[in-house]
Formats: structure tokens, C-alpha cells, sequence
């Protein structure tokens, strides 16, 4: 079993980007600790050696197998309500951190008032559209709008999204 | 061309309603253009999952090395409490879950954060009433002790099926106002602690029936009597 000093130095500088790697991923709060609180466990417990200066990599790589093993044991159904890849094969729905603070800063920058709030909604508190209709006090029908809108304006601006 | 992003969103909720099988079909069946759409969806979501994990990163953080130098160097804390989970868990806010799994029937989600459970043979009811206690490394919530619930997940069953089960649990009757209706098939989640008021609700989401509920007796007629 590692030292205390040493799993807390870990732990410390990557607890975080693996957290939000996870969330990316997974979507949940509680997945995505679970995850990243279980390779750390078995770190700590030697079922995982870890080999400098590659631990960093090596984590993050482990979070990311996690998350993708998890995704494909989820069903079709879910996968297809709550948005998680279709495919898990790494290649035709990842991108890089880069291309996600891209799509991002678009999205702060372009959507404001209902149309933001449709798409935090739906898409960070993982509403339905019925739900999100009932919240806003906007028909169903708008809701689709918003969302149709706003996903059009986003692969009009962003290439090969 | 112009791709309809507002046919796509239509077409992941209504999904909902599909059986298992009929879900599998229509994702095989999507067309390079509606994959091209739901990466991009998926790509947007996953961008703004990010964007909120990293404003809250590293309070995680922070409470999750809390969590994990207590249990593993504090000692006094019950391990069981803070093994991390393997299942995969929806959000939930209930602590007590009671399942009851009927043979030969599924029922499909009109909400989303239910616990899967594939079909057994026989009636099992199983309650598990916990704590509150989130029991993750990292993790700690609020103790809470929200009511139980009984939730039958039925997949691909006609509404003849699943309407006798729901009349024998409340004690009610059933009435088809169109024979043609006993034979549609759905997909239900079955949430036996709400009352049965509050299911025939549920049920008049779905486009191909509706139903009513008067003096115990529940009427199902065509969509367009409602």
C-alpha cells in the first residue's frame, strides 16, 4: 500500500481533471466520483502501479476506459435518451479538450435568455423535453425549437462537429 | 441541406415509448445524416458537461481526498459506508427502493431515472431500505429517508396485460371502449406507490390511446376522445 504523502500528491493533482474527464463522459455526479474514487483505491492498494512521469497519462487514460466500458453496458435505450455515444469506439463522437472549450465558448457567446436555459436543461440537468416545457412555462413544441435552433446555428459555426 | 435537428429531439423522446426491440431497430436504422446530427448533439452535451464539471471540480476534489484519508488513514468510519459502488446507479433521490419483477414483463421508462432491471422468472419483491449515506469514497450526501418505491419496469407488453395488472393492484376495473386497443404494446414503468390516478396520468403520454379513471373503473378509448 502507498504512504499517505504519496497517494495525497496524486490524488490531489489529478483527482480533478480526472473528475471532469468522467463527467464528460458519464454525465453523473456520482458515476463519475464513483470512477475516479475507485482507481484511486486500487492506486492506493497497489492494484494499479503507476510509473513516472507517466502517471498522469496513464490515469486519465483509466478514467477514460472506465467510462467508455460503462457506457457500453448501458442500453440502447438509455444511451439514446440521455445522449451517451452510440458507438464507443473512440473515433466518431470524441474530441479533444480543445474542441469542447471551442463548442463551449460558442455557446456562452451565441445563446442567451430561454434558448441557454432550454439547452442547460436538457443537456446539463439532463430534463426531457416535457419536463423542460413544464419548468419554463414554454410549450413542448418551443422547447424542440429552441434545441433544433440552437444545434443548427452550432454545426452551421463549428467545423466537422 | 439542412438538417432537421427539431425531427431528431422529437424522435429521441418519442423513442421512449418503443419497446426494447423496436428502440434497437431505429438506432440500426438511422441514416448517416441523423448520426451525423446526434454526434453532434452528443458533442454539445458532452462540451457543456465539461464546462459544469470544471467550475465544481476541485470542491470534489477537495471532499473526495476528505472522504479517502478518513476512511483509509482515520479509521472509526465503517467500511462498508464508503466502498465505492460498481453498479450503475441513475441519479435517485429516494433512500428505500422496494422492486417487483413480474415474469414475461418489462416495463419502459416514462421517466428517466429508474434502475433497469431485465425480466425474471417469478415474482420477487425485494426491499432494500438504506441510510442515506451515499456510501462513495469522495462522496458524501445529506442523510435522507425518502418514501419507497415499487417500480415494475415492462417491456413489450399489450395494454390489456399491463391495465389487469394495475386493476388487480388497485382494485379496479378495466373497460376498452376499442377492442383494437387491448393489443397495443408498449413499454411502462410502473411506479406502484403512486396512486392510480397518478399512473392513468403517466399512461396519457403515450399518442395511441387514452385513458380514464371514474368510480375505480378505468376506460380506455381512442386518442382522439380525450
Amino acid at each position: 500500500m502507498m504512504e499517505k504523502p504519496e497517494i495525497e500528491t496524486l490524488f490531489k493533482q489529478y483527482y480533478a481533471p480526472m473528475y471532469v474527464l468522467a463527467r464528460t463522459l458519464l454525465y453523473d455526479d456520482d458515476e463519475s466520483r464513483d470512477v475516479v474514487s475507485d482507481i484511486f483505491a486500487k492506486v492506493y492498494e497497489g492494484d494499479i502501479t503507476l510509473t513516472p512521469p507517466t502517471e498522469g497519462s496513464y490515469l486519465m487514460a483509466a478514467v477514460r476506459n472506465r467510462c467508455l466500458n460503462l457506457i457500453e453496458q448501458k442500453r440502447t435505450r438509455e444511451r439514446l435518451r440521455n445522449l451517451y455515444a452510440l458507438e464507443t469506439d473512440g473515433v466518431s463522437t470524441e474530441l479533444n479538450d480543445e474542441r469542447y472549450d471551442e463548442v463551449m465558448a460558442f455557446v456562452s457567446n451565441h445563446f442567451s435568455g430561454t434558448a441557454l436555459r432550454v439547452m442547460q436543461l436538457r443537456f446539463v440537468d439532463g430534463l426531457e423535453c416535457k419536463e423542460i416545457a413544464s419548468a419554463l412555462h414554454i410549450s413542448t413544441v418551443a422547447v424542440y425549437k429552441h434545441l433544433a435552433r440552437a444545434m443548427q446555428t452550432i454545426k452551421a459555426n463549428i467545423k466537422n462537429l | 441541406m439542412k438538417q432537421d435537428f427539431d425531427k431528431l429531439f422529437k424522435v429521441i423522446d418519442d423513442a421512449q415509448s418503443l419497446t426494447d426491440g423496436e428502440i434497437e431497430k431505429l438506432v440500426a436504422d438511422l441514416s448517416d445524416d441523423e448520426r451525423d446530427m446526434l454526434n453532434a448533439v452528443i458533442a454539445t452535451k458532452r462540451a457543456m458537461q465539461r464546462s459544469d464539471a470544471q467550475e465544481h471540480a476541485e470542491q470534489v476534489a477537495d471532499e473526495a481526498w476528505k472522504a479517502f484519508s478518513q476512511h483509509k488513514f482515520g479509521g472509526g468510519k465503517n467500511i462498508s459506508n464508503l466502498v465505492p459502488m460498481r453498479h450503475m446507479w441513475h441519479k435517485i433521490a429516494a433512500a428505500a427502493i422496494a422492486v417487483v419483477v413480474i415474469s414475461g414483463l418489462t416495463v419502459a421508462a416514462v421517466h428517466g431515472n429508474w434502475l433497469h432491471i431485465d425480466e425474471a422468472p417469478e415474482t420477487v419483491v425485494e426491499q432494500e431500505a438504506t441510510s442515506g449515506q451515499s456510501g462513495y469514497i469522495g462522496h458524501t450526501a445529506a442523510d435522507t429517508v425518502a418514501s419507497a418505491r415499487q417500480v415494475v419496469i415492462l417491456d413489450d407488453v399489450t395494454l390489456e396485460e399491463l391495465l389487469a395488472q394495475m386493476a388487480a393492484h388497485y382494485g379496479a376495473e378495466v373497460q376498452f371502449a376499442n377492442d383494437a386497443l387491448r393489443t397495443t404494446r408498449l413499454h411502462f414503468e410502473w411506479d406502484k406507490s403512486l396512486s392510480l390516478e397518478r399512473n392513468v396520468q403517466l399512461l396519457n403520454n403515450f399518442s395511441k390511446f387514452s385513458v380514464s379513471i371514474a368510480n375505480d373503473v378505468i376506460t380506455v378509448s381512442n386518442p382522439e376522445e380525450k
